[in-house]
């Protein structure tokens, strides 16, 4: 481009040696955040994903959310910010806290009901793992569900 | 491309013509603080602060409902060290009104120009118009971390964080400004680096989680993606695994290959950017993910000084188009 040879050199020596610094410190963090494998450095934490060898005969888990009402019927509660206040990624990566703490699925019934006013009550709320089996990248048997944290209202 | 020197047409005073040679610059100087034209960082701005409104409105909205759920707030380090609260609604609403009022100033400013022509103004008008560019990309910011801070961290947002802050480092710049500037090239080629980092930096995550990066290649990501979040559109690709390791194979490679990016001009940088923005819009219809905050960051690589010129000559040989038109005989 032809500017570089002409003017603009409105950055001075220290002006210039910090942006250089700012560069290599930012890379290297980034790259530091790529090795330690941590999402806690956030912007330039683990670009991980999709980054998780996944085996063609192993299995793929989801986790969900499975009501009941007060009076025992299955209700569908979606597991997305608009329906409880946070996303699958986000539960699932709070997993261990909720399966040692179930009443903070208390919390997001609670959010539920703020969200949605008119949504039929619910009497308990579980996190559900869902379990499917691949064998040579396709998917084989039927799927598996196990409960893995409930809460129940009090009365 | 012809770049005028020194005359801003809404921009600062112009600095007074110094008589010395300069010595070239060297290497890393042309590297990282390339001369760019204060233009580009007034448009690279603009779009940028126009992209966090439509970001927090629609993209990461989910941070009013992050208000409601308190208790699985899980600040990142950055969070920590600013003392950044959870959010509450007050905090919430009082961000998206910096962030879509300091973008609307940003937009509105240069428009007052015809009201108000002459360099003293121009000036005035560039440098409120960076502050409030500045105030929008401090509020963008904030909600990043309340966006971020449950648990989960999406990678799509490295680039366009980093491009809210070095472009507040940046002049203050109108849209016609053609003024070389380094503040302004190593802000822009920073934004570049931070964009192909998202994707070598997948790569290298990839690598590390795997061991080798054909560990990660040759397994079934792709499947469990689908098979996870998968669209209609893709499902028959399940019957078909070895194609999604094929599609994994040129996925890693298309990483791993990035920053060759930052080497290449004119077209071949044109068709390259093409293909990864063809990438994206492939993963938007397989499983509606978008990755639209890096998207719109590849702006960087776009000569957007030269817009205002095409859009004159536009305009223009629409006047020429439309004359000759009405000069015809009926």
């Amino acid at each position: 481009m032809g500017v570089e040879q002409q003017a603009g050199d409105d950055v001075g020596r220290v002006g210039g040696v910090l942006r250089v610094l700012a560069v290599v410190l930012g890379g290297a963090v980034l790259l530091g955040g790529q090795l330690r494998d941590t999402n806690d450095w956030f912007p330039l934490g683990s670009l991980s994903q999709y980054a998780t060898p996944r085996s063609p005969d192993g299995t793929v888990v989801a986790l969900s959310l499975q009501g009941t009402g007060v009076d025992g019927r299955a209700v569908d509660v979606a597991l997305s910010p608009q329906s409880v206040g946070l996303s699958r990624a986000e539960v699932e990566s709070q997993q261990a806290r909720i399966v040692a703490d179930p009443a903070l699925l208390g919390q997001l019934a609670a959010t539920r009901t703020h969200l949605h006013p008119h949504a039929e009550p619910l009497g308990s709320l579980a996190l559900v793992r869902t379990t499917r089996r691949l064998s040579g990248g396709s998917v084989v048997g039927t799927p598996t569900t196990t409960d893995l944290a409930r809460w129940t209202a009090t009365p | 491309m012809s770049l005028a020197p020194a005359q801003p047409a809404d921009g600062a005073t112009p600095a007074a013509p110094d008589p010395r040679p300069r010595p070239a610059p060297r290497p890393l100087t042309r590297l990282l603080l390339p001369a760019v034209p204060l233009a580009r960082v007034a448009w690279l701005r603009a779009a940028l602060s126009v992209f966090a409104c439509v970001d927090a409105l629609l993209l990461t909205d989910h941070v009013l409902q992050h208000t409601r759920v308190a208790g699985f707030w899980a600040p990142g380090a950055l969070a920590r060290a600013l003392h950044v609260p959870a959010p509450t609604p007050l905090l919430a609403a009082a961000a998206l009104a910096v962030l879509v009022g300091g973008t609307l100033v940003l937009l509105v400013l240069p428009l007052a120009g015809r009201r108000a022509p002459g360099p003293a103004a121009g000036a005035r008008r560039a440098r409120a118009s960076r502050a409030a560019a500045t105030a929008a990309a401090a509020a963008y910011l904030l909600w990043l971390l309340w966006s971020t801070g449950f648990g989960y961290v999406g990678h799509d947002h490295l680039a366009v964080f980093v491009a809210e802050v070095v472009l507040a480092t940046a002049p203050a710049a109108g849209y016609t400004d053609q003024r070389p500037s380094r503040a302004a090239g190593w802000a822009v080629r920073t934004v570049q680096l931070a964009t192909v980092a998202t994707y070598f930096g997948s790569a290298v995550s990839k690598w590390v989680r795997s061991g080798t990066p054909w560990g990660w290649a040759n397994g079934a990501v792709f499947v469990w993606a689908v098979l996870r979040r998968g669209s209609p559109l893709v499902q028959w690709t399940l019957q078909v695994p070895g194609l999604l390791v094929v599609g994994q194979w040129v996925l890693l490679s298309m990483e791993l290959l990035s920053p060759l990016v930052l080497l290449l001009r004119g077209r071949r940088l044109a068709l390259t950017v093409a293909g990864f923005l063809a990438f994206h819009l492939v993963t938007f219809l397989a499983l509606g993910i978008h990755f639209l905050p890096t998207v719109v960051c590849w702006l960087a690589f776009a000569p957007l000084e030269r817009l205002p010129a095409a859009l004159a000559t536009a305009r223009a040989s629409r006047r020429a188009g439309a004359a000759v038109t009405a000069s015809r005989p009926a």
